[in-house]
């Protein structure tokens, strides 16, 4: 558990996102918009690919609560978990217009994370036993377990739009650290590179970095 | 007393066919919906692929769901058969009465869109399975509005 990003530390150029963790993070968006894209507007009548990108996803999610757990540092589901006072220090100075330079999920991020995982889970689950009663398409278990139908359905049309306003406070969010805080996330989802500051390990880091780019 | 009785059943016994008549109407379109869900399944294990199409097969499903669709249903939809009315016993919503414009209008696109599949069940997996997601909107788009879930 570390401080709220500390003032006077050095800045670091650092490797924070490993690999598997930006190729979870794409093919999980693509994953996800495609499917709640088809699952919302249906232009065949059939949900197959719907069903199949559901099932990717839960791939996605498995592969991502085993790397939570021992994937490198700032992946791992512990290193997120933050301290009331870390959220004080952190929320009191997001209006700033300055970089975070966060290593890895910040306090406020990590809550989308978490929120974000639940709700697909809880959405991909859901969808196993739904039944959108157009005779066609039924969740693979909704035939085995008829006791689970309707409440299946019901979390997984309600999930729907939670899903939507999620992603949309995501980009909101990236958004909002782009342009009023001069920091732009997105290039370090794809490179993994992240300029930071606070403690990281040794072996992460390429090199100090004088003055914010 | 037994005059009692006896008047008690006489005057028992409209509400008793009463009763029954509308046990009658739930059980009428409930086994409708039935031979409905029948057809589809037909149509839909063919365009999964779970069962070969067979283009007799679908074009005599498609038939027998274009008479389904023909039948006169007024006795079906008896006011006063609601799931409201009949707990347990009925699921369509009293929506369904209040709104029988919008139901209707669900109705006829199904029959328009069980019109499609009769036209082009027999002439291949492809063309059976676009008419196919057609007709499933429409189930879709009534149960949503009117069906109430079992549990």
């Amino acid at each position: 558990m570390r401080d709220g990003s500390p003032e006077s530390d050095k800045l670091y150029l650092v490797r924070l996102w490993d690999p598997f963790v930006r190729v979870f993070h794409w093919l999980l968006a693509i994953c996800v918009i495609v499917t709640w894209l088809w699952g919302q507007f249906n232009p065949t009548g059939f949900l197959t690919l719907h069903f199949w990108l559901g099932y990717t996803v839960i791939g996605l999610l498995v592969f991502r609560l085993v790397w939570g757990l021992v994937g490198p540092w700032p992946a791992r589901f512990v290193h997120f978990i933050y301290g009331p006072g870390t959220y004080a220090r952190y929320i009191s100075g997001m209006s700033k217009r300055k970089p975070s330079n966060w290593p890895g999920h910040n306090p406020v991020g990590a809550l989308s994370v978490y929120l974000l995982l639940g709700v697909l889970a809880l959405q991909v689950f859901s969808g196993l036993f739904a039944d959108p009663e157009d005779y066609i398409n039924a969740g693979p278990l909704a035939d085995d377990f008829p006791g689970m139908v309707k409440l299946g359905t019901e979390i997984h049309h309600t999930l729907a739009p939670i899903i939507l306003l999620l992603v949309v406070l995501h980009l909101g969010a990236v958004a909002f650290y782009k342009i009023w805080k001069r920091e732009n996330l997105i290039p370090s989802m794809l490179h993994g590179r992240k300029v930071v500051k606070g403690e990281v390990p040794a072996g992460r880091i390429i090199e100090e970095v004088s003055e914010e780019a | 007393m037994r005059k009692f009785i006896i008047a008690a059943i006489a005057l028992s016994l409209p509400t008793l066919a009463i009763a029954d008549a509308a046990t009658d109407a739930v059980k009428a379109r409930q086994d409708h919906m039935k031979s409905y869900g029948k057809q589809m399944g037909t149509f839909a294990a063919m365009a999964k692929g779970e069962v070969d199409y067979d283009a007799a097969a679908a074009q005599a499903a498609a038939d027998e769901l274009g008479k389904l669709v023909m039948v006169d249903q007024s006795a079906f939809w008896l006011p006063g058969t609601s799931t409201e009315d009949m707990p347990g016993v009925s699921y369509a919503k009293p929506a369904f009465w209040s709104e029988m414009d919008k139901a209707g209008a669900i109705g006829k696109e199904m029959v328009a869109a069980v019109a499609a599949m009769q036209e082009v069940a027999g002439s291949g997996k492809g063309e059976m399975a676009q008419a196919l997601g057609g007709i499933g909107k429409n189930c879709q788009a009534c149960h949503k509005a009117y069906q109430a879930k079992k549990d």
